[in-house]
């Protein structure tokens, strides 16, 4: 999906002093090209996903530069991919999500930071701690930790993101150890400038890797992996920490105030910053009276500049968020070690658990301002700012009852929609089922109208994640996969695993053709349901080849289908894996192809017929059974015109796409008789025209009136 | 010079797939225009400014967030040094709060978004509902009323008006219209030029946001205050019941007239000019006897009772169908302008007890057991897609249409009159003991809706009511007091849960009090 357009992507051609404004990922992306990366990889996932699209949208760039991308299968792949730069002066970069993406490369990484690197080999983890993480309460700072690689969060804005993308290789060149750099959510996409630099080629000479030879001691088993212990502590470490020290990656934002100050981690400078503005202890560029001491780098910690930092102050303000408090922990022991009795103050003044907020880091910093009073600052100011900005109240007293929640549902004319429609119809017939949900679009299903969904262990586990359960619920269970987490993993964890157990369990994959909840990335069997892909590789194909016979490809809109198909699979007589494939092109992705085509078609006249659905208001009821069925955004409802009815009526908006749907679940579901599809023919053909006169001829001699109102 | 202390904040509240307009905006997330724009024209201007969003899983539903800080001096005049800008917005510190829709106001409000010394709303009235209003089967909608009302005092100034409404005449998007409206106000800090200028150049559907954006810096002028709608009253025409007006003044009292004419009017258009009558008839004894304040009862029976006695059997469905004014309707929802032609289907599906309740009943009560004795019930309902466009599926709904002269001699309308006569008489034995009984009872009417399965629900929530509330009341084993409570929890148990869960608690409830109390 392009995220950019296309004169925004113009700006990764900037060269050698030109100004560059956009958002953040397009920042990075241009930096990685200054960089003179050899090969990129990666898996989709919030946010991470933008900068693989926008990687791959500047294909000219990219070929130019002589770039090999590879679309790894999962971030396992993509991570084991970084292998490259082992043995081979090769700057390489895996993109994906953290703390998801970093879990499931967790082996590959591990290796890779044992045996070290000769290129600079960088890992872009998208998304960590808080907001919109699926796993919001993991850090990547443990990874770093304890396997030795270094973690960048650089504060966020646009120039010192770039110039610490670019550091970042060189660090990792100087202490032959993989660097991850870290961006949340929010600063994927903010927006700035900095000036740029040319695109670079990369630099490696063939006969450099021509002569190279493989040796033992980069290989991950004993005795090297001992070597790669004390290389870690001896060798690597050390120059990292050299090596930020002497580019200055950490900043110090010095202020007059000499006995307190505030160490950040960077990701949450600029809500430090802030805070101090409205404390009135910092203006709005920044200059601030209290000391500040940004970690770009996360890890591992530099204790000189820690010591220095440190050194003649009472107290010290760690700000980091969740659970447990490394940096604090870290820096309490350093700090004792060198006998230095500086105060740390962290978790005593912010919460232990919890998002960051603006708000939050605010009242931590007055609460830290207050406990320490420090020199030549004006106590009873900030003290009075922080009364007027005061707290806000849990629940207002003009909200009489509780706001409904906006829960993310499937898109209007979603195929995985029909699917889950019809599970919620099989459940009458099924009775109570223990249903494995997975991550994906499909991962809806469990918000209201469906509320289906007992477990999500993670993506392509969904069939993994039922095989205990079935035996101790009595009944078979029903696991739904995506085609994306098919081949993630589902495929061995759940197909291979199943089949090899000889699971009695129903398997249901929402073909759609894409990773669609990461924006629609192509993955292997892509090209079998979306028109224009190449690559075709079969889920049933495969789930046949790993000895599953029970296997039914259906079409996702076919609800009445799917309904029957899905009690079958809960009550035939045979045992072992029964897999049903529901096939339906992405909506989004359809929409996208088509909707331009369509309306630039019927403006230049051309025949073109479209669909919508529609609800009869005299003949709806307000019952919403639909609704309940369906949950479509286009579905809504409005005031009944009827004086005599209380309740609203069912109304489809002009969202519609015509998928089908509401005609589909109305005969599913023997729902009622007020839904009608209209075709609209644009610019109708003589032929149209003409049958259409004819019908309302013969209309007419039944019923004059209605016949005209056609 | 004096800088200013801080940053112009913008926080603007959307949902995904408002971006653009259209079905293209099903990709788009909500507010990404407007702050493309926003941001463009800042940078252009010379203005430091920066922006961030949160999009997450709602690219395409769901709650997509964006907050833009501009600092109101040149980076020119700056001598280099920038601002440092958040990432997030802090309750309490908000210029600008922009909200695509009134529920997403009210969300961020009830946040603390709004200040009343510094922000600005520019939200729009209009409603997009969530699963949970549209679905609950019943009206489950939030009432607008508590942030249209709480608008103006939780902020400075309040500009609400209907962007969807705009954006329906204009085209472009909401992100057009709010910006246009924000232009409009002293305090931003862009000049209007620049944000046009920034639009233009953006590519994004130019002319109709550009026709969108204008309309909205309209409205800020000339926005009324926004009310709540209102439910519109029944015409006031008497077209074939003409006859029956006069009785209809002197027999109801005004509370209740609209009501009663209107449903006197569905009677007469439902069946006929006896069956009008006969609607009258069955209210008559309820009229004497009514010594509620303003005439609730006769009003909320004579609502029932007009949907009651004009249930949609499959006769009534083909009439609906067929009539030019739905026929009208159908094409100008489809937004054609009239060299279009539309195309029809219908989607029916009846069953068994559908089809059977149109027969004559002794017939139909024989093909029923035939039926279930065969085990076919299931099998017999067939999902017709009928084109109501072409001959034939019109001359077969104009058919059905003129069954409605075999009706009264129906199965169907055999068990409604039943049915209907059962709780006439329970509202009319109710009111010698309590008005309130009465009244709930009645109230009860509104369980009896929709066709095939939803009806059939009704149905048997109405018994579990008779059961368990109603039935006891009017035989004195439950007290005034009680019986009110008791039916009315149990009616709303029943609305509330498609499922019956809620009913079944509510009945183990008052089983329980009833225990207890004996």
């Amino acid at each position: 999906m392009a995220w950019y357009r296309a004169s925004e992507l113009e700006q990764l051609k900037l060269g050698e002093g030109q100004a560059f404004f956009g958002e953040a990922s397009l920042a990075i992306t241009k930096a990685l090209f200054q960089s003179g990366i050899a090969y990129v990889t990666g898996y989709q996932g919030s946010p991470a996903a933008n900068l693989l699209d926008t990687i791959a949208q500047a294909e000219d760039i990219r070929k130019e530069l002589g770039i090999h991308v590879i679309a790894a299968t999962s971030e396992a792949a993509a991570a084991a991919t970084l292998g490259a730069s082992i043995n081979f002066p090769l700057r390489g970069v895996a993109i994906y999500k953290a703390t998801a993406g970093t879990a499931v490369a967790a082996d590959a990484i591990n290796n890779l930071a044992s045996a070290g690197v000769k290129g600079g080999t960088l890992i872009i983890v998208g998304g960590d701690y808080g907001e919109k993480g699926n796993t919001g309460q993991e850090r990547t700072i443990a990874l770093a930790m304890k396997s030795s690689l270094w973690l960048m969060e650089p504060r966020p804005e646009v120039a010192t993101l770039v110039r610490m993308t670019e550091a970042a290789f060189e660090l990792s060149e100087a202490s032959n150890a993989p660097v991850m750099l870290e961006f949340r959510l929010r600063a994927s996409h903010v927006t700035g400038g900095f000036i740029a630099k040319n695109n670079k080629k990369p630099a490696f000479a063939r006969d450099l890797i021509d002569n190279d030879k493989s040796n033992y001691d980069r290989l991950v088993l004993p005795p090297s992996n001992y070597l790669h212990e004390r290389e870690k502590i001896e060798k690597r470490l050390p120059a990292a920490r050299a090596f930020i020290r002497e580019r200055r990656l950490n900043e110090v934002f010095d202020g007059d105030c000499r006995d307190i100050g505030i160490i950040t981690v960077g990701g949450l400078y600029n809500a430090v910053a802030s805070g101090l503005r409205e404390l009135g202890l910092a203006d709005v560029f920044g200059q601030a009276k209290i000391p500040v001491y940004a970690l770009n780098v996360t890890w591992p910690l530099v204790p000189e500049e820690i010591i220095d930092f440190c050194r003649s102050k009472r107290a010290i303000l760690v700000v980091e968020e969740s659970h447990p408090a490394y940096l604090e922990q870290a820096l309490e022991s350093l700090l004792r070690k060198a006998q230095i009795s500086t105060d740390i103050v962290g978790k005593d003044v912010l919460p232990n658990a919890g998002q960051y907020t603006e708000a939050v880091v605010l009242k931590g910093i007055a609460k830290f301002i207050e406990g320490s009073v420090p020199k030549g600052v004006d106590l009873d100011d900030v003290i009075g700012r922080m009364k007027k900005i005061g707290g806000v109240a849990s629940q207002p007293v003009w909200l009489k009852a509780p706001l409904p929640a906006r829960d993310s549902t499937f898109c209007t004319g979603c195929p995985e929609r029909p699917v889950i429609s019809a599970l919620k119809l099989a459940k009458r017939e099924i009775g109570p089922v223990h249903i494995s949900s997975d991550i994906g679009c499909h991962s809806f299903s469990v918000f209201p109208p469906f509320n289906m969904g007992n477990t999500i262990l993670g993506y392509g586990l969904g069939l993994a994640s039922s095989a205990a359960v079935g035996r101790a619920f009595g009944k078979r269970t029903i696991a739904v996969m995506g085609d994306g987490g098919f081949w993630h993993n589902g495929l061995l964890t759940g197909v291979a695993g199943g089949s090899f157990n000889d699971d009695d369990t129903v398997l249901l994959v929402l073909d759609n053709g894409y990773t669609a909840s990461t924006g629609g990335q192509t993955l292997p069997s892509s090209g079998l349901v979306a028109p224009g892909k190449k690559s075709k590789l079969s889920i049933e194909a495969a789930v046949r080849a790993l000895g599953v016979t029970w296997v039914r490809t259906l079409n996702a809109y076919s609800v009445a289908t799917i309904r029957r198909t899905m009690v079958e699979a809960m009550k035939t007589k045979a045992r072992g894996l029964k897999v049903i494939i529901a096939r339906g092109e992405c909506q989004l992705q359809v929409q996208q192809r088509t909707h331009a085509q369509t309306r630039s078609a019927i403006a230049g006249g051309e025949r073109t017929v479209r669909t919508r659905f529609g609800v009869d208001d005299e003949i709806c009821t307000g019952d919403h059974a639909c609704i309940r069925l369906s949950g479509c955004p286009s579905l809504s409802v409005k005031a009944n015109p009827d004086p005599l009815k209380v309740d609203p009526i069912a109304h489809v908006n002009q969202g519609c796409v015509g998928c089908g749907l509401c005609g589909e679940i109305a005969h599913a579901a023997v729902l009622c008789p007020s839904f009608h599809r209209a075709e609209i023919v644009h610019h109708p053909s003589s032929i149209d025209r003409a049958v259409a006169w004819l019908n309302r001829k013969l209309i007419g001699l039944f019923d004059r009136a209605a016949a005209e109102a056609m | 010079m004096a800088l200013p202390e801080r940053p112009y904040t913008i926080f603007i509240c959307t949902m995904g797939g408002q971006g653009g307009g259209g079905v293209e905006s099903m990709a788009s997330l909500g507010g990404r225009l407007i702050t493309r724009w926003i941001v463009e024209a800042a940078h252009t201007a010379g203005f430091p400014v920066q922006s961030t969003l949160t999009p997450g899983t709602a690219q395409r539903t769901g709650l997509s967030y964006f907050y833009v800080e501009i600092y109101p001096i040149k980076t020119s005049e700056l001598g280099g040094r920038a601002p440092v800008f958040r990432l997030a917005p802090r309750p309490g510190d908000v210029d600008l709060l922009i909200a695509f829709e009134l529920v997403e106001a009210g969300r961020a409000l009830a946040a603390g978004y709004g200040t009343p010394d510094r922000t600005i709303l520019i939200g729009s009235t209009h409603r997009f509902y969530t699963i949970a209003e549209k679905a609950a089967a019943t009206d489950g909608r939030f009432d607008s009323n508590l942030i249209l009302a709480a608008a103006p005092k939780e902020t400075k100034q309040s500009i609400l008006f209907d962007m969807a409404a705009i954006v329906r005449v204009h085209g472009g998007s909401i992100s057009a219209v709010s910006l246009g409206a924000a232009t409009a106000l002293a305090e931003f800090p862009i000049p209007g030029g620049e944000v046009e200028r920034a639009i233009r150049q953006s590519g994004d559907d130019v002319a109709a946001n550009l026709a969108a954006y204008a309309a909205g810096r309209n409205a800020v002028s000339t926005a009324a205050d926004p009310a709540a709608e209102t439910k519109p009253e029944p015409p006031q025409g008497a077209a074939g019941i003409e006859d029956l007006v006069a009785r209809i003044e002197v027999t109801f009292a005004q509370s209740c007239r609209s009501i009663v004419r209107e449903g006197t009017r569905r009677c007469f258009d439902y069946q006929d000019a006896a069956y009008a009558v006969q609607y009258l008839n069955r209210l008559d004894p309820l009229v004497l006897k009514d010594r509620s304040a303003d005439g609730a009862l006769t009003r909320e029976t004579a609502r029932y009772l007009a949907l009651w006695m004009t249930y949609e059997d499959i006769v009534r469905v083909a009439d609906l169908k067929t009539r030019p004014e739905r026929l009208r309707r159908v094409r100008t929802e489809a937004r054609v302008d009239g060299g279009e032609i539309v195309r029809i289907t219908e989607f029916f599906k009846p069953g068994l007890a559908e089809w059977t309740a149109i027969l004559p009943a002794a017939v139909a009560r024989l093909a029923r057991r035939w039926a279930r004795a065969l085990g076919i019930e299931r099998r017999l309902s067939v999902g017709l897609h009928i084109r109501s466009t072409a001959p034939w599926g019109f001359v077969l709904l104009w058919t059905i249409r003129h069954l409605k002269r075999f009706r009264r001699r129906s199965l169907g309308f055999a068990e409604e009159s039943t049915a209907i006569e059962r709780w006439l008489a329970a509202i009319l034995l109710a009111m010698q003991k309590d008005p309130g009984i009465a009244f709930e009872i009645a109230e009860c009417g509104r369980l009896i809706k929709g066709y095939g399965e939803t009806r059939e629900r009704g149905y048997a929530n109405l018994e579990r009511i008779y059961r368990a509330a109603i039935t006891p009341a009017l035989g004195g084993d439950l007290g005034p007091l009680q019986a009110v409570a008791a039916i009315q929890k149990l009616r709303v148990a029943a609305l509330a849960d498609p499922d019956g869960d809620k009913l079944a608690k509510a009945e183990a409830d008052i089983r329980a009090h009833a225990i207890r109390s004996a």
